[in-house]
């Protein structure tokens, strides 16, 4: 049986470098196939994600939650690769 | 909030103060830049050493080979003194100190004001201790002055000559970058990677690590 689970994160208020820290932590941490869903309070700590996200390729969507705050949906590639591009 | 800072600058100008509303423009456009370019100096090191990630640290390399340019052609053609200090041991502790605060701030004088004007609060602290320091700094001066001596005061352009000198600058940030660049693309499938990461590791790779936190 395949379950899938989405954790969320709120690292609005977080200085950094802990958003991406605790990005990764969630990510290690979660099965394949898993999302980890981030709050993000400052702009450069949402480039830190999606440029660490796109070097390592792992797919992720960012939403601009205009006030200030992104949501940042990563996905945990699954198989043997292991979130890592071959 | 552009208008708001137009009205300001009318104000100022009709009050009869054309230094201060030019302050006022040419701040507000500074802090405009850097809110948006998302520079962060504290960043340009942390990114690199911690993850490998390069732009910040080519970002302030470019800035600072910029400004190097500016401030060079400044000085040279207007013969402006540039405001030099005496370089020694000290320069090395203050440094240490001044760094060892932004590292546990995370973050530099200008990102402390980013993002206190983003409405992180905790960051008023940050602010505090800024300012604190510095006049703690300013208090202290005379005292320090008076017993690290003048020291030796190193004007590179005195030295080496204009050209070498801004070449040698040049030279040494454009390295930088470069270096940046290429621990970027060589940590790429790196990750997870460190002492702290090969404890989850295995159960990562395996596709299997809900049981390995």
């Amino acid at each position: 049986m395949i379950c899938v689970a989405t954790h969320y994160l709120d690292l609005a208020d977080e200085v950094c470098p802990v958003p991406l820290l605790r990005v990764q932590e969630a990510l290690r941490q979660a099965a394949a196939g898993d999302t980890v869903v981030a709050r993000l309070g400052h702009a450069r700590a949402v480039r830190n994600v999606m440029e660490w996200a796109e070097r390592e390729g792992i797919s992720f969507t960012v939403r601009d939650e205009r006030g200030g705050t992104w949501q940042v949906s990563l996905r945990k590639n699954g198989g043997d690769a292991g979130g890592v591009r071959p | 909030m552009v208008v708001g800072a137009g009205v300001v600058a009318a104000a100022l100008l009709l009050a009869g103060l054309p230094v201060a509303a030019g302050f006022w423009v040419f701040g507000f456009g500074v802090g405009y830049v850097v809110q948006r370019s998302r520079l962060c100096f504290v960043g340009a090191v942390r990114d690199l050493l911690l993850w490998r990630i390069p732009s910040l640290a080519r970002a302030v390399a470019l800035l600072l080979a910029v400004s190097l340019v500016g401030v060079a052609a400044v000085q040279h053609f207007t013969g402006a003194p540039g405001n030099v200090f005496p370089v020694g041991w000290h320069t090395v502790v203050g440094g240490l100190l001044f760094g060892l605060g932004m590292g546990l701030a995370g973050s530099c004088a200008l990102t402390t004001l980013v993002r206190l004007g983003e409405g992180t609060a905790v960051y008023a602290l940050a602010l505090a201790g800024l300012v604190g320091g510095g006049l703690i700094g300013l208090v202290l001066r005379a005292w320090w002055t008076a017993r690290l001596g003048a020291g030796t005061v190193v004007f590179l352009p005195d030295v080496l000559g204009w050209p070498l000198s801004l070449l040698a600058g040049l030279a040494v940030l454009g390295g930088i970058a470069l270096a940046a660049g290429l621990a970027g693309t060589r940590a790429r499938g790196r990750w997870p990677a460190g002492a702290s990461a090969s404890r989850t590791a295995k159960g990562f790779r395996a596709g299997a690590a809900g049981g390995a936190g």
